[in-house]
């Protein structure tokens, strides 16, 4: 069975356009029902489904390869040992990072983030300091900052997006100014789907000599995101966003800003020699992983993102695009709908609100007839508050829903719209 | 289909035509509550005389399912008296949250156990729950809030 799905699905490399049919097989999930409907799911922005082969690599190596990692002298310590590594290295080449070490598994885009401001930002930022974030941040990269505005006294700088919820790029730049010590931004919006022009202004910092954090937990999912020519300084992701296991995440640095960072945790691994005397810290990557690390997640991820390749990110990026011309498209005949982020470069994802009826009614409604979306904040509140609302309801994609699904969206959509305001 | 039933039915019926909508200017007590992480508000107002509730008045910012909530709560507690009132916040909680209401239990509530199918969508039970919480939450209007 395995084997022939293998068969399958092998061809698809080279495709223009994935074989959607073929590529739901893979996920076991999409079979099921909810509420007596075929599932639709369209939350893959708040997590994305597993395919069998990550579930399948998870099994394969708790029932046969686990057990702790470095320094055990057996057989199974070292294959898991060997397995750990070589899915950082996995990881480094989906990201395209010069190192495998550059690679720090966390437990997700929140932890790094949190990391960089507890390690870097804690011991290189001092009072009147200056972090330049933007207005559509997620709070992951909102609150880390804040908490180092309380501790330090750091100010937060917050630049504004227009009415499209595009960043105002001319703004956004003539807030550096000589005080600031770090920009952060995501490189796609997970409330509005807007990627934002990351090269550019990973470049407009640099040229000023400030270093710069990309939230990518909504990018690497979407599109091939690429740490040489990016040129970043951190960039920071989630594996279960990425079709990966839940728990696992990993935040990318250069080598040498990595290794200049103090720890994070304390404890095993990330020594190299402990007395009470005193007590050195290693280098990248175990420098940030003190103990034991979600050995079976970074397999997982590992799966995942061999998956994502093999699928290949054209064939992935054609189909995901033709959802979101195809959804919004159709969720605009909608009577009174308005969709929040209308950016020329988005992923695949649609923030809607359709005046009268609340978002969480809406929400509700939909599961009725098995769709599952998110409402309500999306974790950018800020964002919100900008635009006069307290929240929305996200219809986000993935490679493997089908313009059927977004048709069966719709009908709901007409149907709750009928029915409340009647 | 559960919910279309219990949206059209009973939420739906106080969402179109919600009773005692609007904060009384002549309130003896008043309370405000809010689940911040969603948005939700709901301001109540009462005149009380005689420790008996006379009239309700709210005000809410949120879902229909919160608004059909607040205008079955405030049916139910015209002419209970303020201690009961006050106690409600917890009787109700417990007919969402705890075991299937017996007989008497959904006697006693009347039109607001047709809320009692939220039980059957957990991340819907906070939204309903708040224009009871704030029933324990009022305070004399002299304290002002």
């Amino acid at each position: 069975m395995i084997l022939k799905k293998r068969e399958t699905t092998s061809p698809l490399i080279d495709r223009p356009l994935l074989d959607v049919e073929a590529v739901r097989e893979d996920f076991p999930v999409l079979m099921r029902e909810v509420n007596g409907k075929p599932l639709v799911y369209l939350d893959n922005a708040a997590s994305a489904q597993k395919p069998r082969q990550v579930i399948g690599r998870l099994e394969r190596y708790y029932a046969s390869r686990h057990a702790n990692i470095h320094r055990g002298v057996h057989a199974l310590s070292q294959e898991a040992t060997t397995a750990y590594e070589e899915a950082r290295a996995t990881v480094a080449r989906f990201i395209n990072a010069a190192e495998a070490r550059e690679c720090i598994f966390t437990r997700g885009a929140t932890e790094a983030i949190n990391l960089v401001a507890a390690t870097w930002g804690a011991s290189n930022l001092q009072s009147g300091d200056e972090v330049l974030i933007t207005e559509m941040e997620h709070h992951a990269n909102i609150v880390p900052w804040q908490m180092l505005e309380q501790s330090h006294g750091i100010k937060l700088v917050v630049a504004p997006v227009d009415d499209n919820g595009e960043l105002i790029f001319d703004q956004w730049e003539s807030l550096m100014n000589e005080r600031t010590k770090l920009v952060a931004f995501c490189h796609a919006s997970n409330a509005l789907g807007t990627v934002n022009p990351a090269a550019e202004m990973i470049r407009a910092a640099h040229a000023r000599g400030i270093p710069v954090l990309v939230d990518g937990a909504q990018s690497s999912a979407h599109f091939k995101v690429d740490m040489q020519q990016l040129n970043c300084d951190w960039f920071v992701f989630s594996g279960h966003k990425v079709f990966g296991p839940t728990g696992i995440g990993v935040l990318y640095g250069k080598a040498d800003l990595l290794n200049a960072m103090p720890p994070y945790q304390g404890g095993g691994d990330m020594i190299e020699k402990v007395s009470f005397s005193g007590t050195t810290f290693r280098q990248i990557p175990e420098r940030f992983e003190a103990g034991t690390p979600h050995i079976a997640g970074a397999i997982g991820l590992a799966a995942a993102v061999e998956y994502v390749e093999r699928l290949g990110h054209n064939a992935l990026e054609a189909q995901e695009r033709d959802l979101l011309g195809y959804a919004t498209q159709e969720l605009t005949k909608i009577e009174g709908l308005k969709i929040y982020g209308m950016a020329s470069q988005k992923v695949a994802l649609i923030s809607f609100d359709i005046p009268g009826i609340h978002p969480n009614d809406i929400g509700t409604m939909l599961d009725a007839d098995g769709i599952a979306v998110r409402t309500g904040h999306h974790c950018t509140m800020p964002l919100w508050e900008r635009f006069g609302i307290t929240g929305t309801t996200r219809a986000s994609f993935a490679f493997y829903n089908t313009r059927d699904e977004i048709d069966a969206l719709v009908h709901s959509l007409r149907k709750i719209r009928k029915l409340f305001l009647a | 289909m559960l919910t279309p039933d219990l949206y059209e039915e009973t939420l739906l019926e106080h969402g179109h035509h919600p009773r005692g909508e609007g904060l009384l200017a002549e309130a003896t007590h008043r309370a405000e509550l809010a689940n911040p992480e969603v948005g939700d508000v709901v301001k109540l107002s009462l005149v009380v005389e005689n420790d008996v509730v006379r009239e309700v008045g709210w005000e809410a910012q949120g879902s229909a399912m919160l608004k059909a909530s607040c205008s079955l709560m405030s049916e139910f507690v015209m002419g209970k008296s303020l201690h009961e009132v006050r106690e409600m916040a917890d009787h109700f909680r417990e007919f969402l949250t705890g075991p299937e209401p017996t007989t008497e239990e959904l006697a006693y509530f009347g039109d607001v156990a047709a809320l009692s199918g939220i039980r059957r969508l957990p991340a819907r039970v906070k939204c309903t729950l708040l224009p009871w919480r704030v029933l324990a939450a009022l305070q004399p209007r002299s304290s002002s809030i």
